[in-house]
């Protein structure tokens, strides 16, 4: 298991990437979001093929990731979780 | 361009000189052919001319995508390709899944046209504006999976179609894959690429952008299927079993053997079998999914402890069993474990070589057996191999074939070249072969299926055999009610006289229909197989395609458009010489098929009535009729 996080502010994702499918979903998603097009160069999270892996796979972010969750809501196999965390009064 | 959906052009690629040529996609061209198999026909029309000698320079493989692929509309992932087929001389559409539809769009195309043929080995790497036609001396003899691995080292992000020994070789019966997990090119495209030197066809991930006409409306729709597929009540099983999940409470009576004549029976201890295996494959499966598919009926099997690791796995439950039956590829003993890793030993080295195993070489393999347990071959024909049904000698008639390697050499080309090369009358005994393919799923086992109907028509298997009507078209006696359900979603009205009856429907006539819906995911690049494809309709098809390119489309123009594909297909293969003489059934579905306890005969969808030639001739009559076809095709 490998698992990458990436929080800000109060919004976390956490990426096992073990249970990546590489579908690309969540790429498409993030660069849909950010323009409204479909740009797979511009999207802040990267699903990349581990190389002699054996179709294994590599999520990370870019710095640019603004936690949006839009990935995570859209992953089909559970390999990106969302949290949020309440704001405190 | 200003049409949403698309990347915007069509790369030509010369290997004889290595120019290189961008065309722009042209937008009467779209809104005419959609894209997809479409586009592809119209390419393969203007580019291959029909007396074109497969193996020559002059054939142009062809590979295009849809308007969808590039998008997250759920199962755009298809690549779909034509070329002139070595097997048979036919133009065979056929398509395969991976991410390679959408890297190659990100770079900024929407087709592909190689042609000429390199003066040494090469392989051919897009990356956006980088076109390069690679040295690939180091890389020639390497299976596909090893190429493979070897290119994504070199190129990774990355999607890749190799070829393997079988299509370097130029063996007609070929295959090739796409990313290790979705095979394409069943008709010999392996061998054309290895006619041309062309080792593998490299897309990486471009900067390119593929804009849609209304996002809103587009993120919508595809948030309304999502939430269909999401609430199926066999997703959460199928994510854990993959395709497998599908037929796992089915087994055949027995397995097709002896040319077609005979059934032999599973032994009675298959069902147990079978189940150990699923749970097995359950167990130890990872995910893999082609880009969109919330599906994932792609995996990799592990054995951990024996230190393997499988792909392409057994997509039907009964392939997992294969070891067990006497009809091919026997194997004595062994637990569930044991038998399912050769059985996905045989399978890899089956794609690792490039050989397409179910419309090919599986039927060849049982017809060269047949013919040594008949005396019409024997010792000093095969090269001193004994043809028994086990395993090994399976695996040796692989390796063979895949390296035209002594008596293999004669099996390479298909079994209508392999019967008159055997001679001593072997030619007589070719049967259940329809244009140089043998038809799988024998339809005295299953009853009369509109899928049938398609591999007589259509050369090449994939879409014919897909295209027929969803579910119904593969296991028979659906109800009446049921049936025109699913003809609704495809876009037929139910309430036409001269497709239904109260309690029966017209197959030849609704074939047709069927083939147009299905034949629009061969355009737009969307996956059909039946668990991803049963949550479009026609209607979304308009909808998604409107939202997409802004071309305000009803499902009446879509379904015309796809009419038209098949209508261009038919040309395509009719300017090769094909005619309806070739659409005949083989004359052993109207011979009894004989297993030890009884015999099976062709009956009807509804497994009523038996079927005579004359029946399925009408079947045939129907269908050109509804297509508005002459029976002698004549190219106005």
């Amino acid at each position: 298991m490998n698992i990458t996080t990436i929080s800000r502010d109060n919004r976390y994702i956490a990426a096992d990437s073990s249970k990546c499918a590489g579908c690309l979903t969540c790429m498409l998603r993030c660069s849909f979001r950010l323009d409204r097009k479909f740009n797979l160069a511009r999207s802040r999270i990267i699903v990349s093929r581990l190389v002699g892996a054996e179709n294994e796979f590599d999520i990370s972010f870019t710095p640019e990731c603004d936690t949006c969750l839009i990935c995570a809501r859209y992953c089909s196999y559970d390999a990106l979780t969302a949290y949020k965390q309440e704001k405190e009064a | 361009m200003e049409l949403g959906g698309y990347a915007g052009n069509i790369l030509y690629i010369n290997l004889t000189d290595g120019s290189v040529r961008r065309q722009p996609l042209d937008a009467d061209l779209v809104k005419k052919y959609i894209g997809g198999a479409g586009i592809n026909n119209k390419l393969a029309y203007d580019l291959i001319p029909p007396d074109t000698d497969p193996l020559s320079p002059q054939n142009t493989i062809i590979l295009g995508t849809g308007p969808f692929n590039g998008t997250f509309i759920p199962g755009a992932s298809q690549t779909m390709s034509v070329y002139k087929s070595p097997l048979n001389n036919s133009f065979p559409h056929s398509n395969g899944g991976g991410i390679f539809s959408h890297y190659l769009k990100s770079s900024g195309y929407d087709h592909l046209a190689i042609m000429g043929k390199s003066g040494k080995p090469v392989y051919l790497v897009i990356e956006d504006d980088n076109i390069s036609l690679r040295d690939a001396s180091d890389l020639w003899g390497m299976d596909g999976y090893d190429v493979t691995d070897e290119l994504r080292r070199r190129h990774s992000p990355c999607s890749i179609i190799p070829i393997g020994p079988a299509g370097e070789r130029q063996v007609a019966i070929s295959v090739t894959h796409i990313d290790k997990v979705g095979t394409i090119g069943s008709g010999g495209l392996a061998a054309v690429m290895g006619s041309k030197n062309l080792k593998a066809i490299v897309a990486c991930m471009g900067s390119k952008t593929i804009e849609v006409a209304d996002p809103k409306r587009l993120q919508k729709l595809v948030d309304e299927i999502l939430e269909k597929i999401n609430s199926y009540h066999l997703r959460a099983e199928m994510l854990q079993g993959g395709a497998m999940t599908m037929t796992k409470d089915w087994i055949p009576p027995g397995m097709v053997a002896r040319n077609s004549s005979e059934l032999i029976p599973y032994p009675t201890e298959a069902g147990d079998i079978k189940a150990q295996i699923y749970e097995f494959h359950k167990q130890n499966r990872k995910k893999i999914a082609c880009a969109t598919c919330p599906m994932s009926d792609k995996d990799r099997i592990d054995f951990p402890d024996r230190g393997l690791k499988f792909y392409d796995t057994a997509v039907f439950a009964e392939m997992a069993i294969m070891t067990v039956s006497k009809g091919l590829g026997y194997v004595r003993e062994g637990s569930p474990a044991d038998r399912y890793a050769l059985a996905l030993q045989y399978y890899d080295d089956t794609n690792r070589y490039g050989i397409d195993r179910v419309y090919s070489f599986h039927g060849l393999a049982d017809f060269v057996i047949t013919l040594y347990e008949q005396g019409i071959i024997n010792k000093s024909d095969t090269g001193g191999l004994e043809l028994d049904r086990n395993y090994e000698t399976l695996s040796k008639l692989l390796r063979m074939t895949a390296m035209r390697e002594g008596f293999g050499d004669i099996l390479a080309d298909g079994v209508v070249h392999a019967a008159k090369r055997i001679g001593k009358g072997a030619e007589e005994h070719v049967q259940n072969v329809i244009k140089g393919q043998f038809v799988a799923f024998d339809p005295r086992m299953t009853g009369f299926l509109p899928m049938h109907l398609g591999m007589m028509v259509h050369p090449g298997r994939t879409l014919p055999v897909s295209a027929a009507m969803g579910a119904p078209s593969y296991s028979p006696g659906w109800p009446i009610k049921q049936l025109k359900k699913q003809a609704e979603r495809c876009g037929v009205p139910p309430d036409i006289d001269r497709l239904f009856t109260e309690d029966s429907f017209n197959l030849g006539r609704l074939a047709k229909h069927a083939e147009d819906f299905f034949g629009l995911f061969n355009m737009l690049g969307q996956c059909h197989r039946l668990y991803i494809s049963r949550f479009y309709s026609l209607q979304t098809l308009a909808e998604l395609y409107s939202a997409v390119t802004g071309i305000n489309a009803t499902a009446a123009d879509l379904k015309q458009a796809s009419s038209s594909m098949w209508n261009m297909w038919r040309l395509l293969n009719a300017r090769a010489s094909f005619t309806s003489k070739d659409d005949e059934p083989p004359e052993i579905w109207f011979k009894p098929l004989k297993s030890p306890d009884r015999e099976y005969s062709l009956y009807d969808y509804f497994l009523k009535r038996e079927l005579t030639r004359k029946d399925v001739d009408g079947y045939l009559d129907e269908y050109y009729d509804e297509r508005g076809w002459e029976k002698e095709f004549v190219d106005h």
